[in-house]
C-alpha cells in the first residue's frame, strides 16, 4: 500500500460516510454550476443580448445533466449497499473529471475560447482535482486541461474550429493577436501548473499531519491504556495483602496488556542463589516445573538490571532450559529485572509463540510494570516479616506473663498463710502490711490476666470460646450474687429487671460474664456512695439487649469515643481506681463482636453512665 | 484416728510449702512431689485420701495426664484402687484449653472432682478439701 492509499484507508476507517459524502457534494455542486450556467446563458442571451450559441450550450447541459443523474443514483445505490469498494468510488471520481473536462472544454469553447469570462472554472476544477486526485493524476489532469486549452485556441486560430463565440470583454483585435493569445495562455497555464502543484503539496503535509495526528492518537489511547493498567495493578496490589495473589495479579496483567503468549515471574532465592518461578500464567505446567535457573550455572544479564529481548530464542545461548523453550512453542522473549528499592529482586518474562520484536515504549512500559510490581511484592514480604514479627512478639508477651503469673501467685499464697498466723502470731501491724501487699499483687495479677486475654486475642485474630447455650437470666443471678456485698458496702442500689421467659444466647460461658461481671463492676467502681444502678434484660425480636447504667462520674463527651481502646484511661477513672489497666472494655467489646452483638455507651460527665450491650438470641 | 492424707503433686516449691503450711495447721498429713512419675508412685506408696494436683510441670499438661491414670476406667489400671480418691486441680490453665472439670471421663472433661484456679487461697482450698472429704 502506498502513502497515499494509507492515508486514504485512514480517511476511509472513519466510516463510508466520508467519500460517499464528498462523491456527493461534488454531484450537488454539478447540479448547481448546471443550474447556474443555464441561467446565464438564457440571462445573457435574453437579457444582454450576448448571442450565446444557446441551443449548443443547453445541448451540453443536458448532456452533462444526464450523466450527473446517472452518478446520482449511482451513489444512492452505494450508500444503501451494505459494503463498497474503495476502487468503485475511485472510479466514479475519475468519470467526473473526464464527464466535467469535456463539459468545460464545451462551455470554453462555446463562450469564447482563451476569451472566455468562464476561464476560472478551470481553475476551480484544478482546485478540485489537488483535493481528491493523487498527486500525479492531479498533474495528469491539469496537463491534459493544459493539452486541451492549447489544442482547441490553436485550431481556433488556424480557422480548423470555428470562432463559436467571438463576443468578449476584450477586443476583437487583441483576441486575433497571436502574441495576446500566447501570453493569456502562458499565464493562465502557468496559474493552472503552481496552484494544483500548491494545492497538492499542502494537501499532501496536511495529510501527512493527520496521519501523524491520528498515530499520536492511537499511541496515547495505548499509552492511557497501559496507564490505566498500571493504575489498576497498584490499587489491586496495594489491597491485595498476599504474595501469591499480587504475584498472580500481576502476570495475568502484563499478558492480557501485551498479548503475549506466556508471562512468568521469578524471584531470587538469595540462599540458593536460583532464580526459583512463583507465578505464571498462559505456560504449560511441563514449562513450569522445569525448576529453578542457577545463578551459578547461567549468567542472567536481567539480574544485573537491564531489560533483555532474544528475537529467536533457538539463537539465545545463555539459556538454561532450552529444550523445554521450544518444546512450549516460544520464539521471543522479553526479561525484565523487578527492581526493587535496593536491588533487583527477580526477572519478568514475556513470552511470544511468534517473532516479535518489542519496540522501546514497550519494554519501557514492561520496565516500569515490574518495577511496581517489585515493591508490591518487597511490600507484601515486609508485612508477612512484620506480621510473624508481631505473632512472636505476641507469643513471648504470652509466654512472659504466664511466667510472671507463677511466683506471684507462690507470693500471694505464701503471704495468704502468713497472715492466717499458720506460721507463729502475728501483729496487727504485720497483718495490715501483709493485705496491702496482697492487694498490690492482686492487681498485677489482674493486669496480667487481662493483658493474656488480650494478646491472646490478638494473635488469633478472634477470642477463642467454646459456644454453648447460655442463660443470661442465670448469668445475672450469679452477677446478683456476686456483687450483692460490694454493693452494699457503698451503699449502691442496683435493680435487676429480667423477662419471665428464658433468654438463651450462643457464648462462651466464662467470656459472657466476663462481660456482665466488668460492666457492673464498673458501674460500682464509678458511682459515689448511695448511687444506683440498674441492670435490664430485654427481648427485641430475634435480640437480647442488655442494659447496665448507672447515675456515677460519668465520662466526658471527647472521651466517650476512646473508651474502647486499649490501655486508655479517663482521668477520673484514674484518680478512683489508679491501678486499672484500660484493658477491660476494649476486652468487653471483643467478645460482644465475636458474638456477633454490638456495645454501645452514652454517657455525660456527672450524670451517669449506660452500656448498652445487643446479642443475637436463641 | 489417724489424719487424712494429702498428696501434693506440684513442681512449684513455694507453693507446695504454703499448702503444706495451711494443711498440717489444719490437722492434715501433709506428702509431696515435685512432678508426675514422682507422684504417681507415692500415690500407690502413700495411698493418700486426697490428691492437690497441678497441671503444669515437665510439660504443659502434665498434671492432665496424671489425673486420667490415676482415674482410669481401665480394669487392669495399676491406680484401680485410687479411682475414687478426690483430685483437687489447681491452675490458670484451664481457660484457655477451654478444658471443664467433672467426675466423668469423657471428650473435653476432666476427671477431677474439683477445680481450683490459681493463686490458691488458703481458705477456699480448705473448704473444698472438707467438702470432699465429709464423703
Amino acid at each position: 500500500m502506498d502513502e497515499h492509499q494509507e492515508i486514504k484507508a485512514l480517511f476511509y476507517e472513519k466510516g463510508r460516510e466520508e467519500p460517499l459524502s464528498k462523491v456527493g457534494w461534488w454531484i450537488l455542486l454539478r447540479w448547481i454550476l448546471l443550474g447556474v450556467t443555464i441561467l446565464a446563458g438564457l440571462t445573457g442571451n435574453f437579457l444582454l443580448n450576448l448571442k450565446l450559441p444557446l441551443a449548443h450550450i443547453l445541448l451540453l447541459c443536458c448532456l452533462t445533466a444526464f450523466l450527473n443523474a446517472l452518478l446520482h443514483y449511482q451513489l444512492f445505490t452505494l450508500k444503501k449497499a451494505p459494503s463498497f469498494e474503495f476502487n468503485l468510488v475511485d472510479r466514479i471520481t475519475y468519470i467526473q473529471f473526464g464527464t466535467d473536462l469535456v463539459f468545460i472544454a464545451g462551455i470554453f469553447n462555446d463562450t469564447g475560447g482563451i476569451a472566455s469570462p468562464l476561464l476560472f472554472y478551470f481553475l476551480f476544477h484544478v482546485i478540485l482535482s489537488g483535493v481528491l486526485l493523487e498527486r500525479w493524476a492531479c498533474f495528469l489532469y491539469v496537463s491534459l486541461v493544459a493539452l486541451m486549452i492549447l489544442t482547441l485556441s490553436f485550431f481556433e486560430f488556424i480557422g480548423f474550429v470555428p470562432h463559436v463565440y467571438r463576443a468578449s470583454f476584450i477586443s476583437k483585435d487583441l483576441q486575433d493577436n497571436p502574441f495576446f493569445v500566447f501570453f493569456l495562455l502562458f499565464f493562465f497555464l502557468m496559474v493552472l501548473f503552481i496552484s494544483s502543484s500548491l494545492i497538492s503539496t499542502l494537501l499532501k503535509r496536511l495529510r501527512e499531519r493527520i496521519s501523524q495526528l491520528t498515530e499520536l492518537e492511537e499511541k496515547l489511547e495505548d499509552t492511557n491504556h497501559r496507564l490505566e493498567t498500571l493504575n489498576l495493578i497498584a490499587v489491586k496490589t496495594a489491597t491485595t495483602l498476599g504474595l501469591t495473589p499480587r504475584l498472580d495479579l500481576i502476570c495475568g496483567s502484563v499478558r492480557e496488556l501485551m498479548g503475549v503468549k506466556g508471562v512468568l515471574i521469578r524471584l531470587l532465592d538469595e540462599r540458593t542463589n536460583r532464580l526459583e518461578i512463583v507465578s505464571s500464567c498462559g505456560l504449560s505446567d511441563a514449562y513450569i516445573k522445569t525448576g529453578p535457573i542457577d545463578l551459578d550455572k547461567s549468567y542472567s544479564r536481567t539480574l544485573k538490571g537491564k531489560p533483555h529481548v532474544v528475537l529467536d530464542i533457538t539463537s539465545e545461548p545463555s539459556l538454561q532450559y532450552p529444550e523445554e523453550i521450544k518444546k512450549e512453542g516460544i520464539v521471543s522473549m522479553l526479561a525484565v529485572p523487578l527492581q526493587g528499592r535496593e536491588k533487583v529482586i527477580g526477572t519478568l518474562r514475556l513470552f511470544t509463540s511468534e517473532r516479535r520484536e518489542f519496540t522501546q515504549e514497550e519494554i519501557d512500559f514492561v520496565s516500569a510494570l515490574a518495577s511496581q510490581g517489585a515493591i508490591s511484592i518487597e511490600n507484601a514480604r515486609f508485612y508477612d516479616v512484620l506480621k510473624r514479627q508481631d505473632e512472636a512478639k505476641n507469643d513471648f508477651i504470652i509466654l512472659m506473663t504466664h511466667e510472671l503469673k507463677a511466683p506471684l501467685s507462690a507470693i500471694q499464697g505464701l503471704l495468704d498463710v502468713m497472715r492466717k498466723g499458720y506460721v507463729g502470731a502475728i501483729t496487727d501491724k504485720q497483718k495490715e502490711l501483709i493485705e496491702r501487699m496482697q492487694k498490690r499483687i492482686d492487681s498485677v495479677l489482674e493486669l496480667s490476666a487481662e493483658l493474656l486475654d488480650i494478646y491472646k486475642w490478638q494473635s488469633k485474630g478472634v477470642i477463642d470460646m467454646a459456644l454453648t447455650s447460655v442463660s443470661l437470666k442465670d448469668q445475672i443471678q450469679k452477677a446478683e450474687d456476686l456483687f450483692k456485698l460490694i454493693a452494699q458496702k457503698k451503699s449502691i442500689k442496683i435493680s435487676y429487671e429480667v423477662p419471665d421467659e428464658q433468654v438463651n444466647v450462643k457464648a462462651g460461658e466464662e467470656e459472657l460474664e466476663k462481660v456482665l461481671n466488668n460492666l457492673i463492676s464498673n458501674a460500682i467502681k464509678y458511682t459515689p456512695i448511695g448511687g444506683n444502678i440498674s441492670v435490664v434484660l430485654r427481648l427485641v425480636d430475634k435480640q437480647v439487649t442488655l442494659r447496665v447504667k448507672d447515675n456515677g462520674i460519668g465520662i466526658s463527651s471527647e472521651d466517650v469515643p476512646k473508651i474502647f481502646n486499649e490501655f486508655f484511661r479517663t482521668k477520673e477513672a484514674k484518680v478512683i481506681d489508679p491501678e486499672g489497666s484500660g484493658l477491660g472494655l476494649p476486652f468487653v467489646k471483643k467478645i460482644v463482636e465475636s458474638l456477633g452483638g454490638t456495645i454501645r455507651v452514652k454517657s455525660e460527665k456527672g450524670q451517669g453512665t449506660e452500656f448498652m450491650v445487643t446479642l443475637p438470641r436463641i | 484416728m489417724d489424719k487424712p492424707k494429702i498428696l501434693i503433686i506440684d513442681d512449684d516449691a513455694d507453693a507446695v510449702e504454703l499448702i503444706r503450711i495451711a494443711l498440717e495447721a489444719n490437722n492434715y498429713d501433709v506428702f509431696s512431689a515435685g512432678n508426675g512419675t514422682e507422684g504417681l508412685a507415692l500415690v500407690k506408696k502413700i495411698r493418700p485420701d486426697l490428691i492437690i494436683l497441678d497441671v503444669m510441670m515437665d510439660s504443659a499438661t502434665e498434671g492432665f495426664q496424671v489425673s486420667y491414670q490415676i482415674k482410669s476406667n481401665d480394669p487392669k489400671s495399676e491406680y484401680r484402687d485410687f479411682c475414687r480418691t478426690p483430685i483437687i486441680m489447681m491452675t490458670g490453665i484451664s481457660q484457655q484449653m477451654h478444658m471443664k472439670f467433672s467426675p466423668t471421663q469423657d471428650g473435653d472433661y476432666l476427671p477431677v472432682e474439683e477445680f481450683l484456679e490459681k493463686p490458691v487461697r488458703v481458705d477456699p482450698l480448705l473448704e473444698k478439701i472438707r467438702k470432699l472429704l465429709k464423703r
